[in-house]
Formats: structure tokens, sequence, C-alpha cells
């Protein structure tokens, strides 16, 4: 049984749809991730099921029970917030034992168990320290600990790294992912950074304009996006428009700007066009004009590179008027390339993706 | 550039500031203080001689401590109306999403704007039109009234500081709203809530034109008392009773400004830590 699960869920706000009709369901000891840009409806999504937006449509099951008309704190949900909203004036005991000194329960049962949910988040140390003297890491495993100690069924985290830098995002992260796989606790992170949404997820819920326009596992959505917005919002992305022709071998072609393109994938239903993925980093650069013209090869002429260090991104203007991007690998002896080079573009035919336009 | 441009406008400006805070303020009380511990019967500055006679005198005599007590008790009265008034006020107009509570706030300000002889010119005529003859209540409402602003300003300022998420956190574990403020929302803004009661005290304590005005000898407060004394007999008690006015004050706000001016130790760098 899942551990989450929404059904036809939607959210009007007099004439706006910001949550239109989306359906998914989370397995217990996965880890969700939803992405989505500002306005995708991804905030709301996670507000209605915590309880503080009531949708306008739809259900939300928690382990199989609807949790509609259930209070905020009896729906078997725990957050974990962004910036963490840990309880400045209460140490880190009283923080995670909040909820259960709020449930009444037996001091010693509160102790036994908030001792425990530390021991479990490698904090007991710190029990007794307020959450402005705990890094950043640690006031991350005060707001799970709190949450986990009231024996959720999922955690919602609503963009818990949004205001932190690059490289503390990056480990705390690393930390989170490992304490969800340690503690197996079900999880649905939203965020609008798909690096972030990436590493961290079993599987990737992709949001757009309200609707949940993909689902699955972060390869699969990078790798094989169900449409041209996903394949830009995952990455950088070559999106070429490309024609539909008959090959001498039988098998279909696609043309751009005069170069032939050969596809692993069935074309069959692609009509006179389609629009094709071509991720930068599959698309190999080597100096000089190409010997002879081939599918899957075009020569141009480089407009820009931008150096970052593991890689270089070379933008590369072909005859025709269009440019291809190109994420190139940097090694110990790379040929120096600079603009205005003649080059030739590469790239195997698995490494071009037929998607919807 | 512009930062050096900076430094050095701050170095230039640090100085002038500097002397014009003890030029006008510090001066004053230095010539008031000292003044004080004369040995003439009149006001003197530098002073002759050393005495703590008028200190003696001041602290001794009937009409002045209970003129201190008159301050005291009217200063606590209306900083107590002006917190159960005030504080409410201010919890309802620091959340997001009241109507109008711009305006409202705007017309909670306006007892500081109105020049105070103003608003109390009105009260007198209205006073007297309801025919109030408790003047001590009289000077307690108006005082409230004059107080309540900083009141609510200051803990409005320190509820909008809190993480609006800190209450659907509790909410989320299960907390009711008003286990919530008491628990949660209030104990984060209790020094806020303090310096703005100190604040309030200090400007009741010190308000001359409020009770002068509407009770006059009747029930005299210090300032009363003070001016009064000025007016008619010039001696150094009065520089003796400022002095320990002035004491009082600088008391409290030292007690209330101790917290605020510490830095909140918040440690933002997150290093990554080895755990426990």
């Amino acid at each position: 049984m899942a551990e989450l699960e929404l059904v036809g869920l939607s959210k009007r706000y007099g004439r706006d749809l910001v949550l239109d009709d989306v359906s998914l369901s989370v397995q217990e000891g996965e880890l969700v991730t939803v992405l989505g840009q500002s306005g995708s409806g991804k905030t709301t999504m996670l507000r209605s099921i915590a309880g503080f937006v009531t949708p306008s449509g739809g259900d939300i099951l928690v382990h199989g029970r609807s949790v509609l008309n259930a209070p905020i704190n009896q729906r078997g949900i725990g957050i974990v917030f962004q910036n963490y909203a840990l309880f400045p004036h209460l140490t880190v005991r009283q923080n995670v034992g909040y909820g259960l000194r709020v449930r009444r329960l037996p001091r010693h049962e509160i102790r036994e168990r908030v001792d425990r949910e530390l021991e479990r988040v490698l904090l007991s140390a710190y029990a007794d320290r307020k959450p402005a003297q705990l890094s950043g890491g640690q006031q991350q495993r005060v707001a799970v600990a709190r949450a986990l100690v009231l024996r959720p069924r999922i955690v919602l985290f609503d963009e818990p790294f949004s205001n932190l830098d690059a490289m503390l995002r990056e480990s705390l992260r690393r930390e989170l992912r490992d304490l969800q796989k340690r503690l197996r606790f079900t999880a649905m992170f939203v965020t609008h950074d798909q690096r972030e949404a990436m590493a961290l997820a079993d599987r990737v819920a992709v949001m757009r304009g309200g609707r949940l326009v993909q689902m699955g596992a972060p390869t699969d959505v990078y790798e094989r996006p169900a449409h041209r917005a996903i394949a830009e919002l995952l990455g950088r992305a070559n999106l070429l428009d490309c024609q539909t022709a008959a090959g001498e071998d039988g098998r279909a072609l696609l043309r751009w700007h005069g170069h032939t393109l050969r596809t692993d994938d069935d074309l069959g239903a692609a009509g006179d066009g389609a629009c094709v993925l071509l991720r930068p980093e599959h698309v190999a650069v080597r100096p000089g004009a190409p010997d002879a013209p081939a599918p899957n090869q075009l020569g141009g002429v480089l407009s820009s590179v931008e150096y970052h260090g593991p890689s270089r991104l070379a933008v590369i203007s072909e005859p025709g008027g269009g440019t291809l991007l190109a994420d190139l690998r940097s090694g110990p002896a790379d040929p120096y390339l600079a603009p205005g080079d003649p080059v030739t573009a590469s790239w195997p035919s698995a490494a071009v993706r037929v998607i919807d336009a | 550039m512009t930062r050096r441009l900076l430094t050095w406008a701050e170095s230039a400006v640090l100085p002038v500031v500097v002397t014009v805070l003890v030029l006008f303020l510090a001066a004053p009380l230095v010539v008031l203080v000292a003044t004080a511990f004369t040995e003439t019967r009149y006001l003197a500055f530098p002073p002759h001689g050393f005495t703590l006679t008028w200190f003696e005198g001041v602290l001794t005599d009937p009409t002045w401590r209970a003129a201190a007590w008159n301050s005291l008790i009217i200063a606590a009265m209306s900083v107590g109306v002006a917190a159960v008034v005030g504080a409410p006020a201010a919890i309802v107009l620091a959340r997001r999403g009241v109507r109008a509570a711009s305006s409202l706030t705007l017309l909670i300000m306006v007892p500081i704007m109105v020049p105070s002889i103003m608003y109390v010119l009105g009260l007198m005529l209205g006073y007297n039109e309801l025919d109030v003859t408790v003047p001590t209540w009289g000077i307690v409402l108006a005082l409230a009234v004059l107080t309540t602003p900083y009141l609510v300003r200051t803990l409005m300022a320190a509820l909008e500081q809190l993480d609006p998420a800190l209450e659907e956190a509790a909410l989320s574990l299960g907390a009711s709203r008003l286990r919530i403020w008491v628990e949660i929302l209030l104990p984060n803004v209790a020094k806020s809530f303090f310096s703005g009661l100190s604040l309030a005290f200090i400007l009741a304590f010190d308000e001359l034109v409020v009770p002068l005005f509407l009770a006059g000898p009747d029930v005299p407060t210090l300032p009363v008392r003070i001016y009064s004394s000025v007016a008619y007999n010039v001696d150094p008690s009065v520089a003796a009773v400022s002095s320990l006015l002035v004491l009082v004050s600088a008391l409290v706000a030292v007690l209330s400004a101790r917290d605020n001016l510490r830095k909140p130790v918040t440690r933002k760098d997150g290093t990554p830590d080895g755990g426990a």
C-alpha cells in the first residue's frame, strides 16, 4: 500500500487553477522529490498534504486513509520547514519533545522517545543546546528528529535548503540522503533546484503550471523527458526541430538544417516533424571542418567557449543558422579551441532522443 | 572606492556625532548633577564645596516623596493599561492578512505625531465636559494613550521578525493556537516586550505636560513638583531630585537595552560537523 496517494488533487484560488488534477503515489521508504519552478503548484501541493491549504477537489490518502478532514497533527505527516523553523528558545531536547508534550505523553516516555530519536540522528551530545548553537547540518537533524519522533507515515520537506549557499546545500543534501536511507523513512521533498531534485530522489515528480507532467527515476526523467519543457527544466538541452525523411535502408532519418540525424528511437508516430533532444554532454567536438558529410555530424564555427573547470560549454554555430551546445569534459591535454575556429561536432545515434514537442 | 569613501565619512562623522551628543545631552546633565552637590543655597555651577544635604533633604521631605510615589504609581498604572491594550493590538496587527492593518497601525501612532499639548488641551475640555473628577485615572489613561504606540511598535517589530513557519511547525506538532502563543511566540518576543514596557514606563514617568494640565497641584508627580519648585523657589533640591530622576531613567533604559545590545549568537556558517 502506498504511504501517500494523491487522487486528482486540485486547488483553485478564484480563477487561478494552481493545482490541476494531480495524482501520484509515494511508496514506503521512498524519497520522492517534487521539482518545479515558482508557480508550478509544488508548494500548494505540499501545503495541501500538510493541511495548511484546503484543496478544492480530489483526495489525499495517507496509508490508504483519506486525511482531507483530519486536523494537521492527525494526518500521520511530519514536516521539515524552510530554515527548519526550530523553536529558538527551546533546547534540542525540548524541540524534539514538543509534539510529545502536546500529546500529553507521560514524562518518562517522552524522555525515552526523545533520547532514542536524538541517538538515531547522532545528536545525543547536543541535547541541551539551543538551535542557534548548532551547525546547519545539526539543525537539519533536529528538524528531522522533531518530525520523526511522532512516527509519521511520511515526512514532507519544504525547500529546506533554498536559502543556503551552494556548497552547504550539497553537504546537507548528502547528509539528508544518508539519514533517509539509514532510518528508512518515507519522504517527499519539494525543490526548484533540478540538481537537488535528481541527486536526492528515488523518483522525481516534475510539476509545471499546476500539473504533474512527469514522474520517474531521475535518469528516466533526465534521459527521457516527456516534453521539451521538461527537458529544459532538467539541465541544458539542445532541442532540435527536425523534419522526418525516409532513408535508403528503410530506416527513418531526421533532417535538421540540412544535416542528417539518425536515431535509435522509433519514429513510427512522429509524422512530418519531430522534436529531438540532444544533451550537450553527448556531443563530441574536434577542431577542423568535417572531411566528408556523414549522419550525426556537422561542421560549424565555435562562437563561444565557457570554461567551467571540469567541463567547457561550447556554443557551435552551423552554416544554416542553427546553434548547438556541447558540454566538453576537460582533459589534461585539451586541444586549444578559440571562438571563430572551425569545428566538427558529432554524436552517437543513441543520444538522439525523439520527444513530444 | 565606495568603501573607502564610506570609511572616510564614518571617521569624519563619528566625532561630530559624539561631540554633539556630549554637548547637548551630557553637558546639561553634568551641570545639573554637579550643582546638586553645592553648599550654597542657590544653584551654582561649578558647585561651591561638596555636600549631600540636598539629597538628604529631598529624600526625607514628605512632599518630594509623595511626588515620587505619585509618579511611580501613575507610570506603572498607565504602562499596565498600555500593555493590556497594546499587546493584543500588536498581536493582531502583526499578523499577515489582517485587513486595514496598516491604517490601524497608523491610527495607533497618532498620539506620537500630535503635539502632546494639543492632545492634553483636548482631553481637559473632554474631561470637563464629562465631569470626570478622579484626576489620577484621567492622567493614567492619557499617559497610556501616549505610551501605547511605543509598546505596539516594539512588539509588532519583534513579532514580524519571527519566522511564520514557527507557528506552522507548532501546528503540525499538534499545538493549539493558545498554546502556540503562550509557548512559542510570546517567549520569543518577551525581551522586546519588556524593553517596550520600559520605554513606555520612562516616558510616562518623565511626562510633565499631561499631569501638569490635567491635575496640576492635586496630584503632583515628580516632574510637576520640579516644575513648580523651579517656578517658585529655586534651590539645589531641584537639582538633587532631577539627578535622581535621571539616574532612575538611565537605570531602566540600561536594563531594557542590555539584552538588545548583545548580538544574538547565531551560527549561520553551518560547517559540516562530524556528528555527535
